[in-house]
């Protein structure tokens, strides 16, 4: 067993946002969490995170990149603390070679090997959703859990970036808004309405209807 | 106090605190030494006008001389405290590097040339040293200020604890870059304008001939200077660009005025060791202990005799140049946000408030002196015209930009605007009290009975013992003055902010 939540809440100002929830994970699943907005997503993945902080590469809603930092190293940062402070210092002079190459073949997974060398703030939405992407890549984590990664990407970059986020990790926890996604690419599908887990199946078990029922 | 503001509404506190201080500045003034002595200072200030208006170069060499080493000193000492307030910023939160800031800052520029003019002589070493020490304190504390409020915080995860330094350069430095570099640019401005008023205690910056110029009633070529020293503080963001600044800096060098005063390693150790403390404790044979018991008692006799006073009167002085600058606010942010429509008014306005900033209350002070006769007067309207001219400057873009949504008439500002701009004013007053102090303290120079006039006093007469005391005092004062200014700052703040003069 990966994770486990056993009746867990969780409340926000005196406000309940998780309402005893019991959820267990294991290594080698794919998790779609699906529901409306403000329903405890973000709350549920944050809680599964706390439970392996060191293993996991967590894609966090609102990105967290640093404006003013090249692409590059916005991406670079995710291992600050894993290098020396000289070989950091050299690579803001200029970019380290082989770290170089590794971050530029995820970019180019991910189409944005051209926009590297530019500033995170001249980014569309979209683009900067993807070096956040790129970041969480490069950390070459087991585990990816990530917070509507995609919200911001047409219908065929959403599709191409799941499957890579698949095909790098053994386990994927997603939060998302695409039921279609979540039911074509994902095992597992958990409903969450109202701070209850109101789904937990397979996704073949799941249909398009039980998923509208959440946002009604 | 208490009672005067439990249970108001933000704007009624804010009302009765402009009250209190108008209130408080007028009772002092009546037993205050408030009064003109000169006895036609009308036509004084015509002569001085036509004077001032009809600029003349005589010496088009030494002014170009006085230009280009007020210029070098800023940029030598501005650079010099850039490089040591940025290292202290890293450090800033160790209690002991904010002690030391606060009280090095607290001293004024002016006083540190005293001190070094006895080390260094009239020469550049001691004109840098003036502006770098206490630039590097003031900047290591913007600096950390600037830390603080990064948007973006990822310090709070583990992952980035055992990376400081990496941590820094990737996540705090390219969020602040930009307005780390807008503050310096400011300070740049700010470092001219104090590099020309050294030159009022000797050094051979453009203040040195403005006051000749002012004590020989020359007003012409004062004219002149004055109008170079305008164009040379307008001309500043034209020319200062960090890539050039490594070719600015070469030339400062190679400019600097070459000065034959040395001093031996044993002088300047004497200074420290001996010139600096009583002479009488010297002679003695004593104990660390009864050293430390004389100079306490010898301590408290300065401060019955001299430095009490003293305080009194730079406390009285600042209040007084508080309630002038906070009355001036009051008439002129409306005057220039109505002058605004009409646009040669609007020049005209825009153009008054520049010149009231940009000229050093210094020097401010040294005109009004010569006009209305020496009292604490010259003082409080040289302090309170360059401060109010400040004040407005910053608050005019806001009320303009208030006035276009809101709209222009009496009415509008009274109810719309005003109240919704007063938090920033009284902000903005409550910052600028702290360099009224240190302005009102070094306005004692000249011969106003503030610690100023002690300090320069215990210099001429070269008491330095006297003068080292009287500094302390003075940087003490500073430092319970800002406190206690930026406890009155956050009363009036709900987002507990403190808001700079210049961001």
């Amino acid at each position: 067993m990966l994770f486990q939540l056993c009746h867990a809440s969780f409340s926000y100002h005196d406000k309940l946002i998780l309402d005893g929830i019991s959820l267990s994970i294991d290594a080698g699943e794919s998790v779609a969490v699906v529901g409306a907005s403000g329903v405890g997503k973000s709350t549920l993945l944050r809680l599964l995170v706390e439970q392996h902080s060191d293993n996991i590469a967590y894609c966090t809603q609102d990105r967290e990149l640093v404006s003013g930092l090249s692409s590059y190293n916005n991406i670079y940062l995710a291992k600050l603390s894993e290098f020396s402070a000289f070989k950091n210092i050299l690579n803001i002079v200029r970019p380290n070679k082989q770290e170089r190459q590794i971050i530029q073949e995820i970019a180019e997974q991910l189409q944005i090997a051209e926009k590297l060398d530019d500033s995170v703030n001249r980014l569309s939405g979209g683009q900067q959703q993807r070096v956040a992407i790129a970041r969480a890549f490069y950390q070459a984590r087991a585990v990816f859990v990530g917070d509507e990664p995609v919200s911001n990407l047409d219908a065929l970059k959403s599709r191409a970036v799941i499957a890579s986020i698949l095909a790098r990790h053994t386990t994927s926890i997603v939060a998302l808004h695409d039921r279609e996604l979540a039911l074509t690419y994902f095992d597992r599908i958990v409903g969450i309405k109202q701070g209850k887990i109101v789904i937990d199946a397979a996704s073949d078990k799941v249909t398009t209807t039980a998923l509208e029922s959440l946002y009604l | 106090m208490i009672k005067l503001y439990a249970g108001l509404s933000e704007g009624l506190k804010l009302r009765n605190f402009t009250l209190t201080l108008l209130a408080l500045g007028l009772s002092i003034s009546f037993f205050s030494n408030i009064q003109i002595f000169a006895s036609d200072p009308w036509a004084h200030f015509n002569q001085m006008l036509s004077g001032l208006l009809n600029p003349v170069i005589d010496q088009p060499r030494a002014l170009a001389y006085d230009l280009l080493y007020t210029l070098a000193f800023a940029l030598l000492g501005v650079s010099l405290s850039i490089v040591a307030g940025f290292f202290l910023s890293l450090l800033y939160q160790h209690w002991f590097v904010r002690g030391v800031c606060a009280f090095f800052r607290a001293i004024h520029e002016l006083f540190w040339a005293l001190i070094f003019i006895q080390l260094f002589g009239l020469s550049s070493t001691s004109a840098i040293l003036a502006i770098a020490i206490p630039y590097a304190c003031t900047f290591a504390r913007v600096f950390d200020d600037i830390y603080q409020q990064a948007p973006l915080k990822l310090s709070e995860k583990n992952q980035f604890s055992s990376a400081k330094m990496s941590y820094f350069l990737y996540i705090l430095m390219p969020q602040v870059w930009q307005q780390m570099a807008a503050y310096t640019r400011y300070r740049f401005e700010c470092g001219v304008r104090t590099s020309a008023v050294l030159g009022f205690v000797g050094l051979p910056t453009i203040g040195f001939h403005l006051e000749t110029a002012f004590k020989q009633a020359d007003y012409s070529y004062a004219g002149a200077l004055l109008l170079t020293f305008y164009l040379l503080i307008a001309s500043i963001k034209y020319w200062l660009k960090l890539a050039l600044l490594p070719l600015y800096l070469a030339a400062a060098v190679y400019f600097l005025p070459t000065n034959d005063f040395v001093n031996s390693n044993e002088n300047i150790w004497r200074f420290i060791s001996g010139d600096i403390w009583p002479r009488a404790l010297q002679l003695q044979n004593a104990s660390i202990f009864e050293w430390m018991a004389g100079y306490a008692q010898w301590f408290s006799d300065l401060f019955v005799s001299q430095g009490l006073q003293g305080i009194i009167n730079t406390l009285l002085l600042s209040i007084m140049a508080l309630a002038l600058t906070a009355l001036f606010c009051l008439l002129i942010a409306p005057t220039s946000a109505f002058l605004q429509r009409f646009w040669l008014a609007d020049k005209f306005s825009s153009t008054t408030l520049l010149i009231m900033r940009s000229t050093p209350e210094y020097i401010l002070a040294v005109i009004f002196l010569l006009l209305l006769g020496p009292s604490m007067l010259p003082a409080v309207i040289a302090l309170a015209v360059h401060n109010a001219g400040l004040i407005c400057f910053l608050l005019h873009r806001n009320v303009v930009i208030m006035s276009a949504k809101e709209g222009t008439k009496v009415s509008d500002y009274l109810y719309k605007i005003m109240p919704k701009s007063y938090p920033q004013f009284i902000s903005l007053l409550m910052y600028r009290s702290e360099i009224i102090l240190r302005e009102s303290a070094i306005l004692g120079v000249l011969g106003i009975a503030t610690l100023g006039f002690y300090i320069d006093s215990a210099f001429e007469d070269l008491r330095f013992d006297r003068a080292f005391a009287l500094l302390l005092i003075t940087a003490l004062l500073n430092v319970v003055v800002d406190q206690f200014s930026r406890k009155i700052q956050l009363l009036f703040n709900d987002d507990h902010v403190r808001v700079r003069s210049k961001d």
